[in-house]
């Protein structure tokens, strides 16, 4: 065939494509032509000849499908990998690009990295503790079922919990928990306290997760003598057993009672492996049971199939009224409430962490702002190239997409050194977060991290590629082969997007800085809130005396006042006491009073926090005392006085003198309302953290305490000691002390009272520093992309410049034109970082402390802070614009 | 007409086109008639077998196909052996060969 018609065929080949069925057609038509002829030539009849051609297919349909068929398959696969073969070309062609111009590959991937690093540290944080379903089997259908006494939640009664138990009808499984200290003997005789709780025996069904050693507790074992058996949680088990299978029936000493070991836990059965280390069966007496008064019990159910949380919920409220209604000091306004797991446990961590999830969100919108500048930027020089590709033949879309892979990439090799910034980000984050953050510590580099990280990169990639691609796409062929690619024209559009990038860059700043100021100012005023007693050197230890020895209140009373005598006597202890419980422990009791002169029904009750105290603790703590008169050695068994602080005495005896007053409180064994004589007036603590107001308080001494209510808080009491020197110095001395009265007493929850405040400050603290270490980061990005905007700006006036220096203008006011140029976006960016800052704070609100989130303060003070570093940022290629020699910029 | 007397062993219908081939480029309609003349009519296609044998052979890569113009002077499919092709011929051969062998000696055993 000649060449010329060959080159014909394959042009109009490539020209014209026909469809599959229109090849299949041609090509039978073509056969049955030639077998016509044929026939023909050998004497058929044309016609005859044709029907017989076509018979000789058989079923000439469907052979026609058949082939239609293979056709398309194999035209799809030779699509699919002429894809891929542009693909590798593309990513071939990328990578090197980026080795011919390592300081854009650099800056991109590094500025890319520390925004996805950051955004992927906390994605990691926010899966570990809110997002990853819980080890339980269908936690959706798991509740903790809240007693509540006018909206507010407080642990129910046995009484309670038992005529739950028995009248519900929407609980597959209930169970009733209570948190116990744990004192156990290791084998070198050292005793320890381990945190755990005492459960029934359905406690365990309603999380439906089975042991992995031994077994659960049975009903049996709830009853007091049977219940010696305790179940050990894997952490436990890990750690002071080294995971021997044979620790099942192993016996030990806990609360100096022998126990025996019947079962281990999986792990991440825990929430908390501080506070749930180790379970024992919660055995009460009958008359236990159907105590309304004691009870610290955390109640749990599972619904059963088909109940909805509605229903589950009114038939709880059904029976607690009843209940309520039973008791003669019933409390009409107590009733009850079901919060699903999920709520239960992630609470307030969800609503701050997704906070900083978008402000890591804005970071990483500026980081791809830098990006794209510097994709911008480039496109210029790249322009030339471009056009020449398209002049030889590539289309617009294989032109994008060379681009966009490009731009992939960079957001892939991005993401890598993301992650590797991640593995630090996810460590600094665990450090600096506040205790007791449930799964926190299972934060890490799991697959879904680092899915989402690459999803990141491709999802900043195509956010800040599109745009640079398409502009370059869209080039002028030619001006900018014409130009050499320094078209003018092109440019002044060019850099308005640039302009308009470093606006949102800086608007996205000013609302992380915002945003963290607001914090900080929070925090500060936080710290200079009194607590109403003398934090400093103040020594603080636990100590919870086992039943088995302690049994009787008078044996609680003698080794409290032994120790308290010992305490005092260690040198460096200045004063010392024992009281339940401190301020910021975290763990308070609190009881209804009713005041004399007043109605002395339920409704009438203010209920106050619940203090036992020996004399002394007023003067140790520094809490000043008001009026009347501290507890003494006389006051002992026999008489009830009682100290309140002046919130209670305000809410209780308003605009009299509290002092020689009474009030009534706890029920004797007769159930009759037992009245206390208030003694002295002390001043208001804050005891659950320095953001809620004072609440009314009273103490008892502890020598006056019934023994019904030292069972309830388990024979526990802190030593204070106000110390000479550092606090903790005298740990061993105090711990020595103690011991000289009963040997087998281990301290715990020991700490400075000053770690305390610390500690409580922490979770603001958490939500501070990482929201202003966004703030810098962002501000940092923003700085160097004011920066690469105006050095480009200037290296591309170069001739302009120079013209005005050739006409006369100053050194001094070419800096000004070009940090002018340099401002103007920058301005606009803080009037709508300032706007957007407005809207967005709101968010904090819980979090910010007497501070509101418009406060113009802070505002002002992050809206200057912006524009110093931006002018500052602008001085350097504003320099380098002075320093431009007029004759050859001219010249260029 | 004469009917196919002879229905052909799945799998016989590619190697034979494939070794149809190795006297250079044919259309369809040539492998056809090719086939029909070298076993002097004994083999005759079925026409619905052949085409879809040869879009599989197509398919698997043993053969490759362009259009081009024919002796009618309109465009016809043209196909052609790849180096693949000429491989699994090769191999299909020597398998043939020995198959072949193995049955004749066992229905015509030498005397």
């Amino acid at each position: 065939m000649p060449r010329l018609a060959r080159f014909a065929i394959s042009l109009r080949q490539w020209v014209w494509k026909p469809t599959v069925k229109d090849e299949v057609d041609s090509e039978l038509a073509f056969h049955i032509e030639m077998r016509t002829r044929e026939l023909v030539s050998r004497g058929m009849d044309p016609a005859l000849a044709r029907a017989v051609a076509i018979g000789r297919f058989g079923d000439i349909g469907k052979v026609h499908t058949q082939l239609e068929q293979i056709g398309r398959r194999r035209d799809r696969r030779e699509r699919r990998m002429e894809w891929f073969d542009e693909r590798r070309q593309d990513v071939v062609f990328a990578l090197r690009q980026l080795r011919h111009n390592p300081t854009f590959a650099l800056v991109a991937i590094i500025t890319l990295g520390i925004g996805i690093g950051a955004t992927t540290s906390i994605f990691s944080a926010v899966y570990a503790v809110v997002l990853r379903p819980l080890a339980y089997r269908e936690p959706e259908r798991i509740v903790y079922v809240n007693s509540t006494l006018n909206g507010t939640d407080e642990s129910m009664a046995a009484a309670a919990f038992t005529a739950l138990d028995a009248d519900t009808r929407s609980f597959e499984h209930l169970a009733a928990a209570e948190y116990t200290n744990f004192t156990m003997v290791d084998r070198d005789d050292l005793p320890s306290q381990i945190g755990g709780l005492r459960v029934t025996a359905d406690y365990f069904p309603v999380f439906g997760v089975a042991p992995l050693l031994g077994r659960a507790f049975r009903p049996e074992e709830e009853v007091p003598g049977r219940d010696a058996v305790v179940m050990l949680s894997h952490g436990v088990w890990a750690q002071r057993f080294a995971s021997d299978s044979a620790v099942i029936g192993r016996s030990l000493k806990v609360n100096a009672r022998s126990v025996t070991v019947i079962g281990v836990m999986p792990p991440s059965f825990s929430l908390s492996s501080e506070d749930e280390a180790m379970w024992s069966p919660l055995a009460l007496t009958p008359i236990e049971r159907e105590d309304y008064l004691k009870g610290f019990l955390q109640v749990r159910g599972r619904l059963a199939p088909g109940v909805s949380l509605e229903q589950a919920t009114a038939d709880v409220r059904t029976v607690t009224r009843r209940v309520t209604e039973r008791q003669p000091q019933g409390n009409p306004a107590r009733s009850a409430r079901l919060q699903p797991l999920g709520d239960a446990v992630v609470g307030t961590f969800r609503e701050r962490l997704f906070i900083l999830m978008g402000a890591v969100g804005l970071v990483l919108l500026i980081a791809c702002g830098n990006v794209a500048n510097l994709l911008l930027a480039r496109g210029a020089s790249r322009a030339r190239e471009v056009a020449l590709r398209t002049a030889i033949g590539a289309g617009r879309a294989r032109i994008v997409r060379q681009l966009l892979t490009e731009s992939a990439v960079v957001g892939v090799l991005g993401g890598a050194v993301g992650l590797l910034l991640a593995v630090w980000g996810i460590r600094v984050i665990k450090a600096v977060s506040p205790e007791g953050v449930p799964r926190l510590d299972e934060a890490g580099l799991d697959w879904q991290t680092v899915a989402f990280a690459l999803l990141l990169s491709l999802v900043s990639a195509a956010l800040f590629g599109l745009v640079p691609a398409l502009r370059l796409a869209r080039a002028d062929l030619h001006s900018a082969l014409k130009e050499g690619g320094r078209g003018v024209g092109m440019a002044s559009s060019r850099d308005r997007v640039r302009r308009a990038l470093v606006v949102a860059e800086v608007a996205l700043s000013l609302v992380l800085l915002t945003g963290a100021g607001l914090l900080i100012r929070s925090g500060i005023r936080l710290q200079r809130v009194e607590t109403g007693f003398d934090v400093r050197r103040l020594f603080t230890g636990a100590m919870t005396l086992p039943r088995v020895s302690y049994g009787a209140p008078e044996q609680v009373a003698r080794a409290y006042r032994e120790i308290h005598e010992a305490v005092q006597r260690v040198p460096g202890v200045e004063s010392a006491a024992l009281v339940f419980s401190i301020p910021l422990f975290g763990g308070s009791a609190s009881a209804g009073i009713n005041p004399e002169g007043r109605p002395q029904d339920a409704a009438s009750q203010i209920s106050a926090e619940f203090y036992i105290a020996t004399p002394n603790v007023f003067s140790t703590m520094r809490i000043p005392l008001r009026g009347g008169r501290d507890f003494t050695d006389r006051d002992v068994q026999g008489s009830r006085v009682v100290v309140i602080n002046e919130e209670a005495a305000r809410q209780a005896f308003p605009g009299e003198t509290a002092v020689g007053k009474r009030i009534g409180f706890l029920r004797d064994s007769a159930n009759a309302l037992t009245y206390w004589e208030v003694v002295g007036v002390v001043g208001d603590v804050r005891s659950s953290g320095l953001r809620d107001a004072p609440r009314p308080a009273m103490y008892i001494p502890l020598a006056q305490t019934p023994g019904v209510v030292l069972d309830a808080i388990q024979r526990t009491m802190f030593a204070v000691a106000r110390t000479r020197g550092e606090p903790l110095t005298l740990t061993r001395d105090i711990q020595r002390a103690v011991a000289s009265v009963d040997a087998s007493l281990p301290m715990f929850a020991v700490t400075s009272m000053e770690q305390r405040l610390s500690d409580s400050l922490d979770s603001t603290r958490f939500n501070t520093v990482l929201l202003s270490a966004l703030g810098v980061i962002g501000l940092v990005l923003a700085t160097v992309g004011i920066f690469g905007v105006l050095s480009y700006f200037v290296s591309q006036r170069q001739q302009e410049i120079g013209l005005r220096m050739a006409l006369g203008a100053t050194p001094r006011g070419v800096l000004v034109l070009v940090v002018q140029q340099g401002l103007r976006p920058v301005i606009l960016g803080i009037l709508v970082g300032l706007a957007g800052a407005v809207a967005a704070t709101r968010v904090l609100g819980t979090l910010l402390y007497e501070v509101s989130a418009t406060d113009p303060l802070t505002l002002g003070a992050v809206a200057l802070g912006v524009t110093g570093i931006a002018a500052i940022a602008a001085m350097v290629p504003a320099r380098r614009a002075t320093r431009i020699d007029p004759l050859a910029a001219l010249r260029e | 007409m004469p009917k196919p007397t002879n229905p052909l062993l799945h799998g016989t219908l590619d190697v034979l086109i494939l070794k149809t081939l190795t006297w250079g480029p044919r259309h369809g309609y040539a492998i056809a008639r090719w086939l029909e003349e070298s076993t002097n009519d004994e083999i005759q296609v079925e026409e619905g077998s052949l085409y879809p044998a040869v879009y599989r052979l197509e398919e698997r890569g043993l053969i490759e196909s362009e259009w081009g113009l024919s002796e009618l002077g309109r465009r016809a499919k043209i196909y052609r052996l790849t180096s693949q092709g000429r491989a699994r011929l090769k191999a299909e051969t020597a398998e043939w060969e020995r198959f072949t062998s193995a049955v004749t000696r066992v229905l015509l055993p030498s005397r």
